[in-house]
């Protein structure tokens, strides 16, 4: 909300404004920036876009003495205006609001050296007035408009102040200046969406004491002539009005112009100013109707407006000009004719107060927070009444609102007020609450100074109505909707004038509960530091995706169910992913294409729709993506190597090394997003799934985007892995004796897989083969077609003695025999050279 | 002078001129090498007569006892000389990059929010996870919002097309389903997972986030508890001197509640233009759980108490990187990822 602090000082005196910004931040009205308006800006608070600020010397408040016309041009006037002390200043102006002859008006004088918005340039840009000679007769100041000093937009003419704004000569700074405060208000301060409830606030936290306008019903003989009926009494729990005679329209006084405008408002016409301002004051939206529209709808017959739900069919053309279809959630204002205005959000424009409107009946109500707010959000329509009924506006206020528009209209011309009519078919209770000490003690966790909250809470409007050994029992303010839940809300309010800063903090006596450990967590941030640990960057992606972005791994079945959004924000953010890898491999390929090299990983969630079940399955899924060069290339030695489906199979037999997964095997797989020659299923015991790993299917890649280099994708189902990691796990011993390397290099037929040749060597070297380690693999003379060497070193111990020659060699002869035997192998240097 | 100590000169001899490694390896075979002349004296002793044979022994194995000693020590002053001839001459230009070796790491997210869970781990906190996809009800209703409630308007949420279902505002949903599971027992724990907003992506404002929420139960749990709480875990968190000041504030699920800024770290409490020129730096909203949702969790007001925190993950990263855009986080740009 902007409030201006000008209009705040009507009610309440305030201290310094950045002292009261952070009064007010620190009790729950938070202020998030300020605007100066002519004064100077200042520190300890962000401004936003402030206006020039009013050279106090030389911008000045003035009277025009007298007009006269311009020797040779019809369209310029030369007023005479005094400015204090006997001074007189004689200028030129073409503002077409003045004309020869005139005196008497309050102006804003601006003398050569002053600097203005220039009226004149398309751009908010300052101008320095300097003497000048117009068709021949110098000129030495000029007389602004709103616009030129940062008022307002309006540039049609000179700024006409009223009468009794300020002495000749007061410094413009001071007559008009002002400090326009954003207040964040939350829900529970819906009380200060207004400027006396405002006001309470400040007086509650200073002291000091607000001064109320005059709010009650003038008194009239004259019974209000508009029948009102509530057929809807759970949506409207009070309806009042009162019928304005002989008002002379017009338009409103400058100060509740310039008022309305600083607090984002818009001025109208005298009498929808007055509604605005009132609401603005109060808090109570109030809305005028046009009499004698009403009346001609009524056929002769007496004005009878019921407030009910709006029925099929109907509709109406609001005051926006807009023609609004209805349903019956929405509360309408209507005659025998049909709704006339759209209760608590906006008033018809067939019945709409214009400019030449004399007689009104204007509408003080009490609407339900739900209802305003199902219409108003149905119909997209968001009014300043509708912000202030949704948050809840008491039926009580009707009367005071109703009460101040009376008589600012009679202040504003109007000849005669009727007496109001007043629906409240359930008036309300006066309410109380109970504030017990020991309970507020125990939820402050220290003990306020019961003198302290009996002030904190008489200046809070709280009336103590009893009080015995317990507590006190406190009448809530009629203005303090919020309080409900009994003493949490007091205790609240009690503390927060207190100050928070006086509580002092403690950490809780209580001992915590016996301590459970998270064993997710656990596991992923240990498959987190893994992949890190292998120089794999962490990757989060948005959760957020389409159906066309999980093409590239899910392909057809990216078109199946998945948790939709009924409100996204774009096409691309539309459905939940069921696929991380698919969110990895666009990271991968937009930072491929850059000419990075790729070692990336994710850890996140699919969410994965079942059916038959509310919620989306949450699996958690690791990502890996590798492409380019394995390490940057560098001065030093030969060019480092683009990373093929070898250097992601090694990260992967690093990673579920470090989780101690055993039984793990790599086996072809068939995953269609994947190289149908280059990708591998991972097991671990007993073929349980563990994951997939290959490169990206080049048909998909295409889809995805141009990269230097094939991309390498890895995905793991990360519960599983969470199942199968062994956190607790016995270290290796450093071995006692020594072992025996020896080498041997087999030739096996090219489609003999390496790893059953190793599991062979595995099998036949038990128990002394403790490691084997394919260091060469050879193709071409003197092999021959279609054949192929595999070189291992082999290790032999025993963790009881050193092996001997003799051992050694038994062993190896076994492992010979077994792989000419089982796999038709040739031993190298034995059976062939 | 005998036939041997003539041969032990010329040995020393020789050596003295057999500087190199070369050299010496040639000294070396051709006075200790199968046909040496060592061996070769030693060859002699078989022609010698009997009685002489002991003397010309010993004498020769004192000249070979010689000779090694010298080799022994040329060969040392030899790989000396080698040594020191490699340390003048090798000379490498060490503003040459070194060679590529990248580490890995961890998302900004990943690292703070470890550190942000160590802290309150170490007040007797348990991590707890619930699900992003969440019902209404869940989200809003049991945490004291019921439909149309205007606090709604504080989240903008993300609805899905199965009616009732959205995305998690906030991890506070979290606090039911851990209160529903443990009630009445005492409860001490920190919810931390991605929440969702219904909001234009810019600089500043993302529809993704993480998101942390604590919640202490107990029986004698008070405002003053949450605020040592709180204190404590800035301090850790952004040093010990951290200055922290409460205010006022509104949440549905709280009450009282609160907001909790702490000195601006960037600008010393000076004002600038991420503090709001105020000094101060949200952190933290908090406040004593509401009695409704108590009562939503299972445990009796009468009898329970407690406080409930929250604090966005990338808020706090903006601050502690200077991270300017918050589009960054799930960019997925390795040239923003290498920063960590």
């Amino acid at each position: 909300m902007h409030v201006s602090t000008r209009w705040l000082a009507d009610y309440v005196d305030l201290p310094p404004v950045v002292e009261l910004a952070a009064m007010l931040s620190v009790a729950g009205l938070e202020v998030g920036s300020a605007r100066t308006v002519g004064v100077e800006p200042f520190t300890g608070l962000r401004l936003d876009d402030p206006g020039p600020a009013w050279d106090r010397e030389r911008i000045v408040i003035g009277r025009i003495v007298g007009v006269d016309r311009h020797p040779d041009a019809d369209k310029l006037k030369l007023p005479r205006v005094a400015y204090g002390n006997g001074r007189e200043m004689a200028l030129v102006t073409g503002a077409p609001n003045i004309a020869a002859g005139d005196s008497g008006q309050w102006c804003v004088l601006a003398l050569s050296g002053a600097k203005v918005i220039d009226g004149h340039s398309k751009e908010k840009v300052l101008k320095e007035l300097k003497p000048t000679t117009i068709r021949g007769v110098p000129s030495d100041a000029m007389l602004c408009s709103a616009y030129e000093l940062g008022l307002s937009e309006d540039h049609d003419g000179l700024l006409f102040l009223d009468s009794g704004t300020a002495t000749e000569g007061t410094p413009a700074a001071d007559a008009l200046g002002d400090v326009i405060l954003e207040i964040d208000i939350l829900p529970n301060m819906a009380r200060c969406l207004a400027l006396t409830g405002l006001a309470r606030e400040v007086a509650a936290l200073t002291g000091a004491r607000v001064r109320e306008p005059d709010t009650t019903i003038p008194a009239s003989a004259a019974t209000c002539p508009v029948e009102v009926v509530i057929a809807a009494p759970d949506a409207c729990r009070r309806y009042m009005g009162i019928v304005i005679e002989g008002f002379p329209g017009g338009v409103s006084p400058e100060r509740v112009r310039r008022l309305l405008t600083q607090s984002g408002m818009r001025p109208v016409s005298s009498a929808v100013d007055i509604t605005n301002f009132v609401m603005l004051e109060q808090g109570q939206p109030l809305h005028a109707f046009d009499l004698d529209k009403l009346e001609a709808r009524a056929d002769g017959k007496p004005v009878a407006i019921e407030v009910r739900f709006a029925r099929a069919e109907e509709s109406l053309r609001t005051l926006d000009g807009n023609v609004r279809t209805l349903n019956s959630d929405m509360l309408v204002i209507a005659d025998a004719k049909g709704p006339i205005a759209l209760a608590g959000v906006m008033g018809g424009s067939e019945t709409e107060v214009d400019a030449g409107t004399r007689r009104l009946f204007v509408e003080s109500a009490q609407f339900d927070a739900v209802v305003v707010r199902k219409t108003s959000r149905a119909l997209n329509l968001f009014s300043e009444a509708a912000t202030r009924y949704t948050r809840g506006v008491t039926p009580v206020l009707a009367a005071h609102g109703l009460g101040r528009a009376a008589r600012l209209f009679i202040e504003r011309g109007a000849i005669a007020v009727s007496a109001p009519v007043d629906c409240h078919p359930v008036p309300e209770l006066p309410r109380t609450a109970r504030y017990d000490w020991a309970l507020a003690t125990r939820l402050a966790g220290a003990e306020i100074p019961r003198d302290r909250t009996r002030s904190i809470l008489s200046a809070l409007e709280f009336e103590i109505e009893a009080e015995d050994a317990s507590g006190l029992t406190v009448r809530i303010p009629w203005h303090r909707l919020d309080v409900q839940e009994g003493l949490h809300d007091i205790v609240e309010d009690v503390v927060r004038l207190y100050g928070y800063g006086n509580l002092q903090p403690r950490l809780p006596a209580e001992a915590p509960p016996p301590p459970r450990v998270n064993l997710r967590q656990v596991f992923e941030d240990r498959l987190k530091d893994a992949l890190a640990g292998l120089g794999l960057r962490e990757v989060i992606s948005y959760a957020l995706t389409s159906a066309d972005a999980e093409r590239v791994i899910l392909g057809d079945q990216s078109d199946g169910a998945s948790v939709s959004l009924a409100n996204p924000i774009s096409p691309e953010r539309a459905i939940m992913r069921r696929s991380v890898l698919a969110s990895l491999v666009a990271a991968a390929q937009s930072n491929a294409a850059r000419g990075e090299s790729v070692k990336i990983f994710e850890l996140g969630t699919a969410f994965l729709p079942v059916s038959g079940q509310r919620f989306p399955r949450e699996a958690r899924r690791l990502a890996i993506a590798l492409s380019g060069l394995r390490s940057a290339e560098s001065a030093h030695g030969a060019a480092p190597a683009v990373m093929d489906f070898y250097d992601l199979k090694g990260v992967a037999e690093s990673l579920l090394a470090a989780l101690r997964v055993g039984a793990v095997q790599f086996v072809q797989g068939n995953h269609e997003a994947l190289h149908p020659g280059k990708q591998a299923l991972v097991t671990g015991a007993g073929g349980v799934e563990i994951g997939v790993i290959g490169e990206l299917h080049p048909r998909r890649a295409v889809a995805l985007g141009e990269t230097p280099n094939r991309i390498l994708v890895a995905e793991f189902d990360a519960s599983v892995l969470e199942t199968l990691y062994q956190s607790t796990f016995r270290a290796s011993a450093i071995p006692r004796f020594p072992a025996a390397r020896r080498d041997l290099a087999v030739v096996v037929k090219e489609a003999c897989a390496a790893g059953e040749v190793e599991s062979i060597l595995r099998e036949s070297g038990a128990p002394l083969l403790a490691a084997v380690r394919l260091f060469d693999l050879y193709r071409g003379d003197p092999l021959g077609e279609g054949l192929k060497s595999l070189a291992y070193a082999l290790d032999y111990q025993a963790l009881d003695r050193t092996l001997t020659d003799k051992e050694v060699e038994q062993a190896h002869t076994r492992i010979e025999s077994q792989l000419r035997t089982r796999l038709s192998a040739k031993i190298r240097g034995k059976d062939i050279a | 002078m005998s036939d041997l100590e003539q041969l032990e000169a010329q040995g020393v001899a020789e050596l003295a001129t057999s500087s190199d490694e070369q050299s010496l390896i040639a000294w070396n075979q051709r006075w200790f090498g199968k046909t040496g002349l060592v061996p070769l004296a030693l060859k002699k002793l078989t022609e010698l007569p009997g009685p002489e044979r002991k003397a010309y022994g010993q004498a020769v194995n004192k000249l070979k006892e010689i000779l090694s000693a010298a080799f022994a020590k040329a060969q040392a002053l030899a790989k000396e000389r080698a040594l020191e001839l490699s340390i003048a001459t090798e000379q490498l230009d060490p503003t040459l990059p070194g060679k590529p070796w990248e580490s890995g790491s961890l998302h900004p997210a990943t690292i703070t929010m470890r550190r942000i869970l160590a802290a309150f781990g170490e007040l007797g906190y348990e991590v707890y996870h619930s699900r992003e996809v969440e019902d209404d009800e869940t989200n809003f209703g049991m945490l004291n919002m019921p439909p149309h409630h205007p606090a709604r308007d504080m989240w903008d949420t993300f609805h899905t097309t199965d009616p009732g279902l959205v995305l998690r505002t906030h991890t506070s949903p979290g606090q039911i389903h851990a209160m529903r599971e443990r009630a009445p027992n005492p409860l001490r724990v920190v919810l931390p997972g991605l929440v969702y907003r219904y909001e234009q992506i810019t600089a500043r404002s993302e529809i993704m986030f993480h998101q942390v929420e604590g919640l202490c139960l107990g029986e004698n749990i008070g405002l003053t508890d949450l605020l040592g709480t709180l204190e404590a875990f800035i301090r850790r968190l952004f040093g010990p001197d951290r200055k922290v000041r409460v205010r006022s504030s509104y949440f549905p699920f709280t009450e009282p509640s609160i907001e909790v800024d702490m000195d601006c770290i960037l600008c010393s409490a000076k004002g600038c233009p991420v503090c709001k020129r105020s000094g101060w730096l949200e952190i933290l909203g908090a406040g004593m759980v509401h009695p409704v949702v108590l009562r939503n969790g299972g445990y009796d007001p009468d009898k329970h108490a407690g406080f409930a925190f929250g604090l966005g993950v990338e808020r706090i990263n903006m601050l502690l990187y200077g991270i300017e855009d918050i589009r960054a986080f799930w960019s997925g740009d390795l040239r923003f990822l290498r920063s960590f």
